[in-house]
């Protein structure tokens, strides 16, 4: 087999994103031009479709594996599709769509054309930092997902705390950006490449444990600056202030786009992902299962425990998306530990299925809130949503399910999620049993512990009269986007075993 | 090496101008002051750089640092300020925060100038026989290959080289483009929304 692909051809596995990027170049200019929010709310539905269609394109009547046979395993090349970098573009595209069907009566007209091409340019960098194999490419995808996300928190609300929490977000985001880019500086340094691949397959040449001390460094610092993204705890100050201050759509946004690039991320360069023959990941230090272990346990804990002293529901999912940032951290601490032994469910699996499912719940409760909400009478506090079940039934369902999901309710994706990486720090082999027993133990607590705040709301949603009457004109889009996300997150938990193959495949375990 | 006296001698000129200016940058009370003696900081940097052969990032130091990201400052304080002269008076926990913060940070320079065996390590150039800048050139546009295969430092390189596809910097230079876009039309609205607030005043 010939392993050397033009590069041509590598730039051609970017093709979705590259369409992405050039509609959104037209959405900008043509924004002057028209403004109606439905136009370009559909205009993007289609180039979400588009994208869709252009990644589908190449498996049409063959089996899946013309594609990934086209790039060698262990291939030194700037961007890879493969089945982890396959999967979430697939997850970016249908969360995209969802976005755009959530924010379509939220962004004022005049607004609209510029509103959904910086949400197509968050989509296309999604699709390029799961693909990045290059620190290079993986640093200026994450920043095409940052910095439009400064202009839609920006644009959308204008308010005093709508400022303050774009300033909030848009300094500690740069900082963040800065302490990852003095990790791959490290990095670089350490082997002389910026290749991922080539990267880790140096880094491998030697023991683990004699590795020189700047790789601890480097991986100090890449967790760092990656953790501000998938909000772990000690980088998690920004969340509730800034979801709190900016829109729905925007806190929509944010609890859900970088936490998939941020764990991308660090599955591909920290090593937990491999195709087929290579050791498991422990490519920068056998540390790294701690350093993750303390990060998990910390950002569970104090994710719980301060949601359980807020009313405003706003903050109350943000803690909520730093406790689940520190669940799918479990699956990290795990990973390299289940690797060596015939796991059921690996670590890196288990993330990557709680990833889609904790994005399916949390922006589902977001569209509720929103579809609820109207600029006169927002639904801010917990009292706000006080018998709603009599006003909308059928919301009120669906609100419940997203808040048991989160919970972890049997029967829907967030127990399935939960179950599984609970499962994988039951599982670890002998040596290092009670260490991992004791991070379930802190998980099984925080769980019950967050149940509390979940439940008040379905209880003020389903038990308590209303204090004012919510009469919000039904919207289809926003129906819709919530009907979505309810019908992913009960499908995930009744028949979870689809995407759990999977995530198999992608993470190679 | 031809001069290695003037070499020498060059480096620690350089390299106590940078820093000495580094100290004042911190311990000048007036922003302006401060601002200026950071162009000496950041100049005196680029020297070093141009002095070990590294020629495109010294002169990505002169024009991004020195004079883009200088001016801005310079701008800020002149855009924002109330009076003619800002002092930043500093409490002492501030102090006592940052000398902490400094320290962890020389840790862990020291760790690593300390454990480095760098691969191609301090092979002084002369700037006159540097040709980082054409090499980078190349590789943007893909003639020659910007990714080397990966050798650990203190390691002897690996003797099966993994296949590989030539990575250019093309693509890298095309997100750049969009960052930039966007940041074009983010800050087209910052503007704008400032004058419709001000003219709704």
């Amino acid at each position: 087999m010939n392993p050397t692909v033009e590069l041509a051809n590598v730039y051609l596995l970017a093709l979705p994103e590259i369409v992405l990027t050039l509609s959104a170049c037209l959405l900008f200019l043509a924004g002057t031009f028209r403004q109606n929010r439905h136009f370009w709310a559909m205009k993007s539905l289609g180039i979400l479709g588009a994208a869709a269609f252009i990644l589908a394109l190449p498996f049409y009547r063959q089996p899946v594996d013309p594609l990934f046979a086209l790039q060698a395993p262990n291939m030194v090349q700037p961007i890879v599709l493969d089945r982890l970098a396959l999967l979430l573009k697939i997850v970016a595209l249908i969360g995209g769509a969802v976005l755009v069907l959530f924010s379509w009566n939220e962004v004022s007209d005049d607004l609209a054309a510029e509103y959904h091409a910086c949400l197509l340019v968050i989509i296309a960098g999604v699709g390029l930092s799961a693909m990045a194999n290059d620190l290079i490419i993986l640093f200026l995808a994450l920043e095409m997902i940052s910095i439009p996300t400064y202009v839609i928190l920006y644009l959308q609300k204008t308010d005093l705390g709508a400022r303050e929490a774009a300033a909030k977000y848009f300094l500690l985001s740069v900082f963040s950006t800065g302490l990852l880019l003095f990790g791959f500086s490290y990095l670089y340094g350490l082997c002389g490449t910026t290749n991922i691949t080539a990267l880790l397959d140096g880094l491998r040449s030697t023991d683990a444990g004699r590795l020189p001390l700047i790789a601890l460094v480097a991986l100090v610092m890449v967790v760092a600056g990656l953790g501000f993204k998938i909000t772990a705890v000690p980088f998690h100050f920004y969340a509730p202030d800034v979801y709190q201050g900016t829109s729905l759509t925007s806190a929509a946004l944010l609890a859900f786009v970088p936490k998939v690039a941020g764990f991308a991320a660090l599955l591909r360069v920290l090593d937990f992902v491999w195709p087929g023959n290579r050791p498991p990941g422990v490519a920068l230090g056998t540390q790294a299962p701690i350093l993750f272990w303390i990060l998990a346990a910390m950002t569970m804990t104090v994710g719980n425990v301060l949601a359980l002293l807020q009313d405003n529901l706003k903050r109350i999912l943000a803690y909520s998306s730093v406790a689940h940032a520190g669940y799918m951290l479990i699956g990290l601490a795990t990973a390299p530990e289940l690797a060596h032994q015939a796991a059921a469910v690996g670590g890196g699996q288990a993330v990557v299925f709680y990833l889609v499912s904790y994005g399916a719940m949390t922006v589902g409760a977001f569209a509720v809130l929103a579809y609820l909400s109207t600029p006169q009478a927002p639904i801010e506090t917990v009292d706000d949503l006080a018998g709603v079940s009599r006003s909308h039934p059928a919301v009120a369902l669906m609100m419940a399910i997203f808040l048991f999901s989160l919970i972890g309710m049997p029967l829907t994706a967030g127990f399935a999620g939960k179950f599984f990486l609970f499962l994988g720090a039951l599982e670890v082999r002998p040596e290092q049993a009670v260490l991992f027993r004791c991070l379930a133990l802190i998980a099984a607590l925080n769980a019950a512990a967050g149940a509390w705040y979940y439940l008040r709301i379905i209880a003020a949603m389903y038990l308590r009269t209303p204090l004012r009457a919510i009469d919000k004109p039904a919207t289809w889009p926003g129906l819709a986007a919530i009907a979505v996300c309810a019908a992913i997150t009960v499908a995930l938990g009744v028949y979870p075993t689809p995407l759990l193959q999977a995530a198999k495949a992608a993470v190679g375990q | 090496m031809k001069f290695p006296d003037l070499h020498a001698t060059l480096f620690w000129v350089l390299a106590s101008a940078t820093a000495l200016s580094a100290i004042s940058v911190v311990l000048t009370q007036n922003i302006v002051r401060s601002a200026v003696w950071l162009l000496f900081s950041l100049a005196g940097t680029a020297g070093i750089f141009f002095l070990v052969g590294a020629d495109f990032v010294a002169a990505t130091q002169l024009i991004v640092y020195v004079g883009g990201t200088l001016v801005l400052v310079i701008f800020g304080v002149m855009l924002t300020a109330q009076g003619p002269f800002i002092s930043m008076k500093t409490s002492a926990a501030e102090w006592a925060f940052s000398v902490v913060a400094g320290l962890v940070f020389l840790g862990v320079l020291l760790v690593t100038v300390t454990q480095g065996k760098w691969v191609g390590h301090f092979a002084a150039v002369s700037p006159a026989e540097s040709t980082s800048a054409v090499a980078l050139g190349e590789s943007l546009l893909g003639i020659a290959d910007a990714t080397p295969p990966a050798q650990l430092i203190g390691t002897a390189a690996p003797d099966q080289p993994l296949p590989r596809t030539r990575m250019s910097y093309l693509l890298p230079f095309e997100i750049v483009s969009v960052h930039l876009l966007v940041v074009l039309i983010g800050a087209a609205y910052l503007a704008r929304a400032k004058r419709r607030r001000g003219a709704a005043a």
